[in-house]
């Protein structure tokens, strides 16, 4: 079946360009979902704003840095604490939200002098932290204030500090995708190579992509370290300003999440000729294939193998009993974007699962030709995907499990359909070996867990 | 398409990323770097590592090919001319999905 329009679209016919139900022996040459574009008049979206794609997914997470959000304190509050993203240094990043709590009369009479004294404030009261990364949000973008050269007086004044300002308000795009291209581009022509990293091994990588979700950062620099590899820059889980400054030293860029930071891995390529190397850090079979090209690299299969041997040895037989258990369930992901590709095939090959519907919120048709490629016959594939879709595809896929975030995920319980939390993780880390057994575990808990039966009895009736 | 490259074609659309790069020069030089370097494993060449870029290539053909030959168990007993045939016409039609008739607009956008 070609590009589909669903029964409550009726209204809007535009939305049958944005959903695909994969037919036998089609490929992405036959169809291929819009992606990427606006969100049409009357679809109730899903999607996050541009600002929050820079702020919430990836500055956010750096566990040195002031995040000073320039605008209405609702922006500031809004993109803190939703993601669990811990640190190594006791969750800095996780304990502190910054604003400058923009009013109406800034509006009128302009915020510089507001932010100016805002950031002087904030590095006043924080004696430690030397960075800061400043976002502009709509209302700030709106009345033309000038952050960059706000940044500037405040580095004339404090010559200790370093700022990145990201100039990306909420509505620069259609979703948080703009927010991770601006401050990708932004980050690689202002701040790599201006400052160089101290080398301890012959072998060095960037790992772009992994943003430390409930510990995923600490598994893969586990594995990084025991094979001897020194991890130049994470971009940006569990990660400092300063470390993403000497990104051009690594000799290769392992990235993991292309649709958030691809750009980067790009422009890294193009700039300081380091290759990019595409893996999926989610997923038991994935994990191995990742660590052999790794160690392929560099030589070093021997190093590769035995991290490989030492987590098969103690996560597989683990693994195979939720195997057995979750084998033919069908599942929904309805996620970012990356997920889809990420885990379809993964949940297929390493569980027997099938996934029967997959929905992006802010993927571009890159992520769609992946997920195409890797998910099975009759998936119906959505982008942008609204509410009254998530309806109709439910009573057409009948799933056993649907991996979405906490927003949609209401909707979900509220049919009484077990739901696993695709975003921030339920407990997780996911990525890696440890991280394939502990999703397994999550699925195979809420799929057989009771209370979505007893939640659905009426009491008055069994009254 | 003869069965053998149709396998193949399956394979590496499930199974590579590298052939989804963003842009159509890195898909490109991803495809011609790696299929030139699967083939030349396949006739027990060595690979070149001296450059970043030839290790990287080194790095996916290698392990790809691993993973080739422990799926398709006809794949080894290929002579030089078959294996050109048969990884040649999967290679054409990889690019044909995923370059020349790939419906992705932004694969030459130039505000990318």
């Amino acid at each position: 079946m070609p590009l589909t329009l669903l029964k409550c679209d009726e209204t809007i016919p535009e939305r049958k360009n944005h959903v695909y139900i994969k037919a036998p022996g089609e490929d992405t040459r036959n169809a291929l979902p819009l992606a990427n574009t606006d969100t049409i008049p009357g679809s109730l979206s899903e999607r996050g704003c541009s600002f929050c794609g820079a702020k919430l997914v990836i500055g956010g997470v750096l566990k040195d840095t002031i995040q000073m959000i320039h605008g209405p304190v609702g922006c500031a509050y809004d993109t803190w604490h939703t993601k669990r993203y811990p640190s190594d240094n006791d969750n800095f990043q996780l304990k502190y939200a910054w604003s400058t709590n923009v009013k109406e009369k800034n509006v009128v009479f302009g915020a510089e002098k507001l932010l100016k004294q805002s950031m002087l404030e904030a590095f006043r009261e924080m004696p430690d932290i030397k960075r800061m990364i400043v976002y502009t949000t709509c209302t700030t973008a709106l009345i033309g204030d000038d952050p960059k050269a706000v940044a500037k007086a405040v580095c004339d004044e404090l010559p200790d500090v370093d700022i990145f300002v990201v100039e990306c308000p909420g509505f620069a795009g259609v979703s948080q995708s703009k927010g991770h291209h601006v401050l990708n581009i932004g980050w690689i022509n202002e701040k790599v190579g201006t400052l160089e990293p101290t080398i301890t091994s012959d072998y060095t990588i960037n790992f772009i992509g992994d943003y430390n979700i409930q510990g995923d950062t600490f598994v893969l620099a586990d594995y990084f370290h025991r094979m001897g590899i020194q991890v130049i820059a994470h971009f940006t889980g569990n990660e400092t300003y300063d470390a993403l400054r000497t990104m051009h030293r690594a000799q290769l860029n392992v990235v993991n999440c292309a649709r958030s930071a691809g750009y980067i891995a790009n422009e890294l390529k193009k700039r300081y000729g380091i290759p990019r190397m595409d893996i999926d850090s989610w997923g038991f079979e994935y994990c191995q294939v990742a660590l052999r090209k790794i160690g392929a690299f560099f030589g070093i299969e021997d190093r590769a193998e035995k991290v490989i041997a030492e987590e098969v040895a103690k996560y597989k037989e683990k693994l195979d009993w939720y195997k057995e258990r979750l084998a033919g369930k069908k599942v929904c992901i309805w996620t970012g974007g990356p997920r889809l590709w990420h885990w379809t095939k993964a949940m297929e090959d390493d569980l027997g699962m099938k996934v029967v519907g997959m929905s992006s919120k802010f993927g571009h048709q890159e992520d769609f030709e992946k997920v195409i490629a890797r998910g099975d016959d009759g998936a119906i594939y959505i982008n942008d995907g609204n509410e009254l879709e998530f309806f109709e595809v439910l009573e057409m896929v009948k799933p056993d499990l649907v991996l979405t975030g906490p927003r949609v995920g209401a909707l979900v319980k509220k049919l009484h359909l077990p739901y696993v939390n695709g975003h921030a993780y339920h407990n997780g880390p996911y990525m890696g070996f440890v991280g394939s057994y502990n999703m397994a575990r999550d699925m195979y808990n809420a799929i057989n867990s009771p209370l979505m039966k007893l939640a659905a009895i009426d009491l008055r009736e069994a009254a | 398409m003869d069965p053998k490259s149709a396998e193949l074609l399956s394979f590496f659309q499930e199974n590579t990323l590298w052939q989804f790069f963003s842009r159509t020069w890195d898909r490109t030089e991803a495809i011609d770097g790696i299929f030139a370097a699967i083939l030349k494993l396949q006739r027990g060449e060595t690979l070149p590592r001296e450059t970043l870029i030839e290790k990287a290539f080194y790095a996916d053909a290698a392990v790809t090919y691993q993973q080739l030959t422990a799926k398709f168990s006809w794949l080894p007993g290929l002579s030089a001319v078959e294996a050109a045939e048969v990884f040649g016409a999967t290679k054409a039609e990889l690019v044909d999905i995923v370059l020349t008739k790939s419906k992705n607009e932004e694969l030459s956008a130039e505000l990318y």
